[in-house]
């Protein structure tokens, strides 16, 4: 009679497995609400900053002083937009910060490949040891060299023009040649040996096996260069002089100290600036979480 | 190694291309600048001002056609020396720029101007003649003149006549005639007018002596300070005349505190108020301790006040008035293009021609000496400010200026807070700014 | 010597020498040009009085022996390091807590992730301008939740610790860049760690203090280190939001260097300052080491 018997014990067993299955079940859907609002309002708070941008830029002028402040505006005004650009001279910024950025770009990936590729690629006595002076490099702070860079940009008369933001990031950075080293160092050393063996001139060996295998790198150095560049503020701030010189960064602060301009327009010109970022962003996101990947943590 | 590939024989060109051409474009710009332009920086930017520089500016180019005058307006304040100092020493500075007469010594002395001295005597040694003297004196660094006066200003007591009345007192014992009323008449005076709400907060205020223009440096120069001592090449914070001029102060916190005082201006004149907003207008404040061009606000916005204009209190009974003046000037950057005809730019607006046309835009008064006797230029209360400039002190040139007059604004604001003695501030004072005139030790007149 | 070496060399490894240092051309002149020579000119310098428009002249320990009378070093350097105090290590939790949350397996972690880290991203001019915008005491978003909450309406840009505050707030939105490092790192903790632990009883938080932050540890001093760098070089948003007010409150160490080289022209008294502000960062890295050599844990992680 091993049913009868067995029967009240296999359901008080089945009933408790139940009822662990229902508690956890609760508690993985409660982790997953908790864990949502916590990321929903992390996220809220982070964004705040910018969506505040946005209804302000949107609000007409009188709207701005409404006690206690309204969290979409009442009107919405897009012709802020237009007004920012016409009253600031926005496209002269914008234009600048362009050039400026590209540049940048052009100078950082060029130089900094062409250097990784002499400290990962070419097999060199001393190799290492000057690589562990780049490293020590990374330490020096700005500050110590920015008097001196100015007096020697002043004597070259390259001040007041765009000359010492554009042509330092031609000769390599600490920083760039670091990531892309890690990266190039990846390449199968046989690789770059055969086509040495071809024939094959380094610059070649650079241009045709390596750049290809390491273009998500070139990206991310691309990427990084860009938003420091559009986002650098001391540098603009010590060169560029000339109100027609200036980039964004500069340029609507001193904008804001030589003129009445109301917080709507300036938040419109502010949110236009922050656009390019953005986008760039959406667009190349997964190179981003790639970035932290390239370098080794110390 | 050889370079053997044409791709980095490309680069290679490229590279330097790249270098070759950026000297280049840096020289190219310069050589652009037209021979005859003169380019002026002005930070007088407010309405008023942009209107006076234009018309200035027309009227130098019509009386000289062959020279032509870029004018380009610039933020004051700290950022306009930071301006001019990067734009100077990178070769793109101003020919000519508009300057605080105060500061002249501090930029002669860090070689940024240009020495007028040569120009002068080539085209008119008598020249300074021509000046009021103590403005003269300011533009003048180890002896040579490195500007041109323009204009300048002065400051008396203002006072509100209707609300002496309301507070019973007649306002008649304030007049002119009478000479500077003292300290303690103008204490008597507050401490009538002053008038507490249910609140325990003042609505109605007699005098601050720390407000608007009374400045640490206002009271010493009635107590006749030097603020420094030529021979042993130092400043003198911590002479008599600055320690009762914080003395002063300090004990008319007794009367009125700090926060007492604060509470007061945040609600009948906060910070960011339109001029139109003020206690003296409104009638919440008797006197006050304004300059010239205060005689323009009222004007503008509230040209029915009852008031009254005299000279700043003095300490002691019968003591001879005073005022202080400052004032702005033109000076020449190093690196000015085009020497001889930025000279006579500044010979234009610096010289009777030139400021007639600002006093008449703006209400300051001229450097000029033969302007000021004429009285068409001097309407209504303008006279008595332009009658005060032969009592005028003005503040010794000294390279240092900035940095004293921060500190002794700081030092001002320790004693009111009662967190340090006048003798304590001041102390600072020097430790904290003489260092920086020993590096222009030995001073020369 | 060096020549008995080179020429010790065959004549493969004498051209792959060759070629080398050709190809690091760009960063040895760029070195020497913008590293080493800055370097050695700043140091020179700090003992003349320089304006730019004059030859500099000797002054010898002048600008050191005024720095250590001038109340606003060390105002700027008090501004500093009150910043660093509250930055740094708030910078480090809340990047922890962005990578954590940013580590979590939901279906929509993308969209988090994307929320979390942009701001780090945008410039910061930017984000200046918009934090005027939010503090304003009269319609300021941050005043109305804040007397919301019950505290007084003051302007937070008239008190020299609220404004310090306000400044330490706002470098928090650039967490996301830390954030990203600490996900690797977690990413890298081996999940058999967890496993036993879990095995053993261990409740989550116990996890965490035991696994998870010391494995994290050196990616921690990584970032408290860059983040002392970061500090002790906060400018921008004192410059664009209080001009370095109240009363000097927000007066950063290189903030007070900038004014004393462009704005006063005192080249030489500036670069004693900087000189001051890199023997500063160095001790300061030298003494985080050797504090962190106790706590780091390298063990697993290589």
């Amino acid at each position: 009679m091993k049913g009868t018997i067995d029967a009240p014990v296999s359901t008080i067993k089945q009933k408790a497995v139940k009822r662990r299955h229902v508690i956890a079940i609760i508690h993985k859907l409660a982790g997953q609400i908790i864990t949502r609002l916590f990321l929903i309002t992390m996220s809220l708070l982070f964004l705040v900053p910018l969506y505040w941008m946005l209804i302000t830029a949107l609000k007409s002028t009188p709207e701005l002083t409404i006690f206690p402040p309204t969290f979409w505006p009442l009107h919405v005004q897009w012709s802020n937009f237009i007004q920012a650009y016409t009253y600031i001279s926005f496209g002269t910024y914008f234009v600048n910060s362009v050039i400026i950025t590209a540049l940048v770009v052009i100078g950082t990936v060029l130089s900094n490949l062409v250097v990784a590729y002499g400290f990962a690629c070419i097999r060199w006595p001393g190799r290492d040891q000057i690589f562990y002076l780049l490293i020590a490099t990374l330490f020096i702070p700005l500050p110590i060299a920015i008097i001196p860079l100015f007096d020697l940009f002043a004597s070259l008369h390259w001040v007041n023009t765009f000359l010492p933001l554009v042509v330092p990031p031609f000769f390599a950075s600490a920083f760039y040649v670091f990531l892309l080293r890690q990266f190039l160092l990846q390449t199968p050393y046989e690789l770059i040996e055969a086509a040495r063996i071809d024939g094959a001139s380094e610059l070649q060996i650079l241009w045709r096996v390596i750049v290809p295998i390491a273009r998500p790198a070139i990206a991310v150095v691309a990427i990084f260069a860009a938003i420091g560049a559009w986002n650098d503020f001391t540098g603009p701030l010590i060169y560029l002089q000339d109100d027609s010189l200036r980039t964004l960064a500069v340029g609507l602060i001193f904008f804001r100290s030589t003129h009445d301009i109301q917080f709507n327009l300036l938040m419109a010109a502010s949110l236009m600036s922050v656009l390019p970022v953005i986008i760039l962003f959406l667009v190349f996101q997964r190179f981003f979480v790639r970035a932290v990947t390239l370098g080794s943590i110390r | 190694m050889r370079v053997r590939s044409s791709t980095a024989r490309l680069l290679l060109v490229v590279f330097l291309l790249l270098f070759i051409a950026a000297p280049l474009t840096a020289c190219r710009l310069g050589q652009l600048r037209n021979p005859h332009e003169v380019v002026y920086w002005t930070t007088d930017t407010s309405d008023i001002g942009v209107r006076a520089e234009q018309a200035v500016v027309r009227a130098f180019e019509q009386a000289n056609p062959d020279v032509h005058v870029r004018l380009v307006f610039i933020p004051g304040g700290t950022g306009n020396d930071t301006m001019l100092l990067t734009a100077v020493r990178g070769g793109t500075g101003p020919d000519v720029s508009r300057m605080d007469r105060f500061e002249i010594s501090q930029m002669a002395a860090i070689g940024l101007l240009e020495d007028l001295k040569p120009l002068i005597e080539k085209h008119e040694p008598h020249l300074p003649d021509h000046y009021l003297p103590f403005a003269w004196q300011e533009t003048l660094y180890k002896g040579d003149p490195y500007a041109l006066p323009t204009n300048t200003d002065g400051r008396a007591l203002l006072y509100n006549k209707d609300v002496l009345r309301a507070a019973g007192v007649d306002p008649a014992v304030l007049d002119p005639v009478h000479g500077p009323p003292t300290f303690e008449m103008i204490k008597r005076i507050t401490l009538k007018v002053n008038h507490l709400n249910t609140r325990g907060s003042f609505d109605r205020v007699g005098f601050i002596p720390w407000y608007d223009q009374g400045f640490p440096t206002t009271w010493a120069m009635a107590y006749g300070a030097r603020f420094y001592n030529l021979a042993a090449c130092e400043i003198t914070p911590t002479e008599p005349a600055m320690l009762h001029s914080l003395q002063f102060t300090y004990d008319w916190t007794s009367i009125m505190s700090w926060n007492q005082v604060s509470t007061f201006l945040e609600t009948f004149q906060p910070d960011n108020a339109p001029p139109s907003q003020n206690a003296f207008f409104s009638g919440q404040m008797a006197m006050v301790a304004a300059g010239n061009w205060f005689l323009q606000n009222i004007q503008e916005y509230a040209p029915d006040l009852h008031y009254g204009v005299t000279y700043l209190p003095v300490p002691y009974a019968s003591q001879a008035p005073y005022t202080w003046s400052g004032g702005f000037s033109l000076v020449a950057p190093k690196g000015a293009h085009n020497i001889e005809d930025t000279y006579r730019f500044m010979r234009f607006v610096a010289g009777p021609e030139g400021q007639r046309i600002f006093t008449r835009e703006t209400s300051n008064l001229p450097t000029w000496n033969e302007l000021l006797s004429d009285r068409s230029l001097f309407p209504g209360n303008n006279a008595f400010f332009a009658h005060l400039l032969k009592f005028s002190r003005s503040r010794p040139p000294l390279p240092v200026w900035s940095a004293l007059w921060d500190e002794l604004g700081t030092a001002q604001e320790r004693v009111i807070l009662h967190e340090a003695s006048p003798n304590q501030a001041l102390q600072a004072v020097y430790q904290q700014v003489q260092p920086q005139l020993q590096q222009y030790c030995p001073l020369v007149p | 010597m060096r020549a008995n070496n080179f020429h010790r060399l065959n004549r493969r490894e004498r051209s792959h020498l060759i070629k080398g240092l050709l190809f690091i051309s760009p960063w040895l002149v760029g070195l020497l040009v913008f590293t080493i020579y800055p370097f050695l000119y700043s140091i020179i310098i700090s003992f003349t009085r320089y304006s730019g428009f004059l030859p500099p002249i000797w002054l010898g320990w002048q600008n050191y022996q005024r720095m250590f009378h001038d109340a606003l070093v060390w105002q700027s350097l008090y501004n500093t390091f009150f910043y660093a105090v509250f930055a740094i290590p708030l910078g480090v939790i809340v990047a922890i807590i962005v990578a954590l949350a940013m580590n979590r397996q939901i279906y929509e972690v993308a969209v988090y992730r994307t929320a979390l880290y942009l701001p780090s991203i945008l410039p910061l001019f930017a984000l200046s301008l918009v934090t005027l915008v939010l503090i304003s005491p009269q319609y300021g978003l941050v005043s109305y939740l804040l007397t919301a909450l019950g505290f007084p309406q003051i302007d937070y840009l008239s008190d020299q610790n609220t404004a310090k505050l306000i400044i330490v707030a706002l470098a928090q939105l650039g967490a996301g860049n830390a954030a990203l490092i600490f996900l690797a790192g977690l990413r890298a903790i081996p999940q058999t760690l967890y496993d036993a632990a879990r095995i053993d009883g261990a409740s989550r938080l116990r996890c965490f203090w035991s696994i998870t932050l010391p494995m994290l540890s050196p990616v921690i001093l990584y970032n408290v280190i860059t983040g002392l760098s970061a500090a002790l070089q906060v400018f921008q948003q004192a410059f664009i939001i209080t001009g370095g007010g109240p009363a000097h409150g927000t007066l950063f160490f290189f903030y007070y260097l900038y004014n004393n080289a462009f704005a006063y022209a005192q080249l030489g008294y500036a670069s004693a300052l900087a000189v001051f502000l890199f023997v500063i960062g160095v001790v300061m890295a030298l003494v985080l080491y050797a504090i962190a050599q106790r706590f780091v844990n390298y063990e697993l992680v290589s």
